[in-house]
């Protein structure tokens, strides 16, 4: 703290010398005069005293007949007379501490976190309207209305924290995945199950609903399985009215895939020479610079492109991109397929398939395929016969219940 | 047989540096002595310091000795101190 007084009102490190050296001193200390760092040094003193001291020594001097020579000025006084004449210099300081502030005053990214339904695009957009993109000045953002705003727009965000570390706003959000609301909605309107392709009933279960099918009936597609719709009948037999109802019901029915995948028997291969030359090039504001770069130009290439925001320490985003375009050689050649290999790649392929089917709750019984030769491909055909759950939801058709008028007529005749 | 001035401050428990004049000098290590209510310098080498005090001269001996600061109340020496002395 003292250092830091010192430097800023500046010093000076004096050499005493002469005939009465300590009468000096204690004149000094008698006169309020503060001296430190004092050193001996044969027949001389050195020692630092402030500027504005030194200039009320001249009479002790001469009272004692002592030389006080300067040694050095030190100082934030002095180091500003020095470099008075480096205006540009002191100029370019201020203007980069200006340039600084006044950039930091911007936001540079917008990052979002956390959801999962709501895009990034649809959010951006979103912030857009609410005047938050990059280069919108941070002073306009209340990243409390904010966080209102977005909750209002997306009834499906629960919760939002938006924050800004240095020139970055993060939005973190949190979605409501479970919509209970729709469920509900669904169940109130009566439905059918309906037969969504051709295929063999194996077991039917049905909780709610009238079954129109039973275990080995062969169905065909758009043929209602379960109905929505109840009759209720009375004592005569005629229907009374009709009650609806969402059908519900486990269906597990026998179905068939036909399979067919073609294997070319001449195939272009892309072959990689190995080659590749990287260039660089600069995104400012939409605008591209490629930097150039030496040697031609491959006739055919491969183009890899990686863009990267630049920026100051983890936070600060500046508004210039740095992409770097990796060009890879590569060259076209014709490749015989025999036929060990196709079939290789076509049951691979199969595999896949398989696979897939699997993922969405299919159980395959059995599979028949054959491995055909044509004029230009290999083709590998075959049906996939599977067990799984089957038929899907469709409006049920509301009926008039049938009038009684007739029945009154009758009487009455 | 003590004064009555000496009794006074002895029951009264008045500061001694203040009433007699009496100047007060701290120790810290061997390389740092602090020394309180002094009149003046009276010979400043690298080996020693001689200080006048109200009624007694006190010297520094040492090696390398510096002055860290001075003012009309205290003055720090600094250095390698071997032994502090006073004469009448």
């Amino acid at each position: 703290m003292k250092r830091i007084l010192r430097y800023l009102s500046g010093y000076v490190r004096v050499e005493l010398t002469g005939y009465a050296t300590e009468r000096f001193l204690n004149l000094c200390t008698n006169h309020n005069i503060y001296i430190w760092d004092m050193e001996h040094r044969e027949d001389a003193y050195e020692f630092s005293m402030s500027i504005s001291d030194f200039f009320s020594i001249r009479p002790l001097v001469k009272k004692t007949k002592t030389r006080v020579r300067i040694q050095k000025k030190m100082g934030f006084p002095v180091f500003l007379f020095r470099y008075r004449k480096r205006k540009l210099f002191l100029a370019g300081f201020f203007l980069g501490v200006g340039i600084i502030y006044l950039f930091s005053c911007y936001i540079w990214n917008v990052e979002i976190c956390g959801n999962s339904v709501l895009s990034e695009e649809t959010l951006f957009r979103y912030l857009e309207t609410e005047k938050v993109y990059v280069g919108s000045k941070k002073k306009d953002i209340n990243c409390e209305e904010l966080e209102a705003e977005i909750r209002q727009h997306f009834p499906n965000v629960i919760w939002t924290s938006v924050r800004l570390e240095g020139t970055k706003l993060t939005v973190d959000i949190k979605e409501n995945l479970v919509t209970a609301e729709e469920n509900k909605k669904t169940e109130e309107i009566p439905q059918d199950i309906v037969a969504d392709k051709t295929g063999v009933i194996q077991s039917i279960i049905t909780r709610s609903g009238v079954p129109q099918v039973k275990a080995g009936d062969k169905v065909k597609k758009g043929k209602i399985l379960v109905l929505g719709r109840i009759e209720i009948r009375d004592d005569i037999g005629e229907v009374k009215e009709y009650k609806y109802c969402k059908a519900d019901a486990d269906i597990i029915a026998k179905t068939t895939y036909s399979y067919e995948y073609r294997v070319p028997k001449q195939t272009e291969q892309k072959v990689f020479t190995g080659k590749e030359k990287k260039r660089y090039a600069l995104w400012y504001n939409k605008k591209y610079l490629e930097l150039p770069s030496f040697g031609k130009d491959y006739p055919l290439y491969e183009k890899e492109t990686e863009k990267k925001q630049l920026k100051i320490m983890k936070n600060f985003y500046l508004p210039f991109y740095l992409q770097k375009n990796t060009y890879r050689e590569y060259e076209k050649k014709t490749h015989e397929v025999s036929k060990k290999e196709a079939k290789q790649i076509a049951l691979a392929n199969l595999e896949v398939f398989l696979s897939k089917l699997e993922e969405k709750g299919v159980q395959i019984i059995e599979k028949n395929v054959i491995m055909d030769t044509e004029k230009n491909e290999y083709v590998l055909k075959g049906t996939i016969t599977a067990n799984e759950k089957f038929g899907i939801y469709q409006d049920t058709k509301q009926l008039e219940v049938p009038k009684e008028e007739g029945n009154i007529e009758n009487e009455s005749e | 047989m003590k004064s009555v001035k000496e009794n006074m401050v002895e029951t009264l428990e008045l500061p001694k540096d203040l009433m007699y004049g009496a100047s007060i000098v701290t120790i810290t290590g061997r390389r740092e002595v602090l020394i309180e209510n002094y009149k003046g310098i009276l010979e400043y080498t690298e080996e020693y310091i001689k200080i006048q005090t109200k009624n007694a001269k006190l010297t520094v001996y040492g090696k390398r000795l510096n002055i860290e600061y001075y003012t009309n109340e205290d003055m720090k020496v600094v250095g390698f101190i071997k032994s502090i002395e006073f004469e009448a």
